[in-house]
């Protein structure tokens, strides 16, 4: 093992540790972390297992087998950002449609209230 | 109850809507006027609660797009069979209202537009700017075979069946005005244009600095083509024979 995959692995398993702790104490939602979650446990089990990373790498034409360690880290990151920018795109369709129901709403109480009070000055 | 709404989006817009909502009350009396204050800071909001119009606040600000929605959600919720809309700043003339209104009266379009371009009077932007909006006109001539003059028109007037699809599905962008043109033809909605006069603003500045001007460009362009490919969602003249 070189010393960048002991690295790897090391942190790896402490950012999946970390995950698995926000999950429990609910600060993170399973949803959104289960990429998170995934690709940490594929690079644990990448960087300590030497002989599945050279044959992958090797098979792959890649010279240095922790290049392909970071080639999968990254390919995660993307994956991740990705599912973000489609979890940030439907929440703000859910706050915009909110914010016009709350709008809507006002409207109406505030017209309720004109029409009470006629009431209340007319009895 | 009056059938027809005249919708003014507004934000940040004190020193122009009150004189723009006493010119559209005299212009057009037998309307309900709705603000739609998009989560000003400033006095706007107060300003339009001291008159005798509609008013819907926002709490957060959703930029012109999700502020017009709202407005066409309004217009659902009580039925409104005429809607328009028309910018704060006081660039569009409300005596013409009642001349959007007309094709739409007559039943033989669903969206009206109010275009600077077919008498070419009145102020007509700048240079570049009108550079912007002929490229814009030639997107949608080319994409639909529909002929807009001026297509960035924020003076427009429907009827209820296209309001009820701008109610359900608006462009999200915040330029939404050369969008919504090519999603309500690719839902089989007719547009026609009538020539309008339009002024230079009162107040305040165009939300399109001349910096953003490329980047509005592509963005703009972009969501044309996107709302081109996109699906019809048959909440129109199609579904309305089964509702």
């Amino acid at each position: 093992m070189t010393k960048i995959q002991i690295i790897l692995a090391v942190g790896s398993l402490m950012f999946t540790i970390t995950v698995i702790n926000l999950i429990r104490k609910e600060s993170l939602d399973l949803k959104y972390s289960l990429l998170w979650l995934f690709s940490g446990i594929c690079l644990i089990l990448l960087a300590i297992n030497h002989q599945v990373l050279s044959y992958l790498s090797s098979i792959l034409d890649i010279v240095v087998p922790v290049n392909l360690l970071f080639l999968v880290g990254n390919l995660f990151l993307i994956a991740i950002v990705f599912s973000l920018t489609v979890a940030l795109s439907r929440n703000s369709r859910r706050i915009r449609n909110l914010t016009q129901e709350v709008a809507l709403l006002k409207n109406e109480t505030e017209q309720l209230e004109k029409k009470i009070s006629n009431i209340d000055t007319t009895l | 109850m009056k059938d027809t709404l005249i919708m003014i989006p507004a934000y940040n817009e004190e020193d122009s809507i009150a004189e723009v909502l006493e010119q559209v009350m005299d212009a057009v009396p037998n309307a309900d006027i709705l603000v739609i204050n998009d989560g000003s800071i400033d006095r706007t909001g107060d300003i339009a609660r001291k008159k005798e119009v509609l008013l819907l606040n926002l709490p957060n600000n959703l930029g012109n797009s999700g502020a017009k929605q709202s407005g066409y959600k309004y217009s659902l919720k009580y039925n409104y069979k005429y809607i328009v809309q028309i910018d704060a700043d006081g660039q569009h003339n409300p005596n013409e209202i009642r001349d959007l209104l007309v094709p739409l009266q007559e039943g033989t379009y669903d969206i009206v537009i109010g275009s600077r371009f077919i008498n070419n009077e009145g102020f007509t932007s700048t240079p570049l700017r009108r550079l912007g909006i002929r490229f814009f006109s030639f997107l949608i001539k080319l994409l639909t075979g529909t002929k807009i003059s001026d297509p960035t028109s924020g003076f427009r007037a429907c009827n209820s069946v296209a309001a009820r699809h701008f109610a359900y599905h608006y462009p999200t962008d915040n330029y939404s005005d050369v969008e919504t043109i090519i999603d309500a033809i690719k839902n089989s909605m007719l547009i026609c244009e009538v020539p309008v006069v339009m002024k230079d603003r009162y107040a305040g500045t165009s939300s399109i600095s001349q910096n953003k001007a490329i980047y509005y460009m592509i963005e703009v362009s972009l969501a044309v083509l996107f709302s081109y490919i996109k699906k019809p969602k048959g909440s129109t003249r199609g579904g309305r024979m089964n509702s």
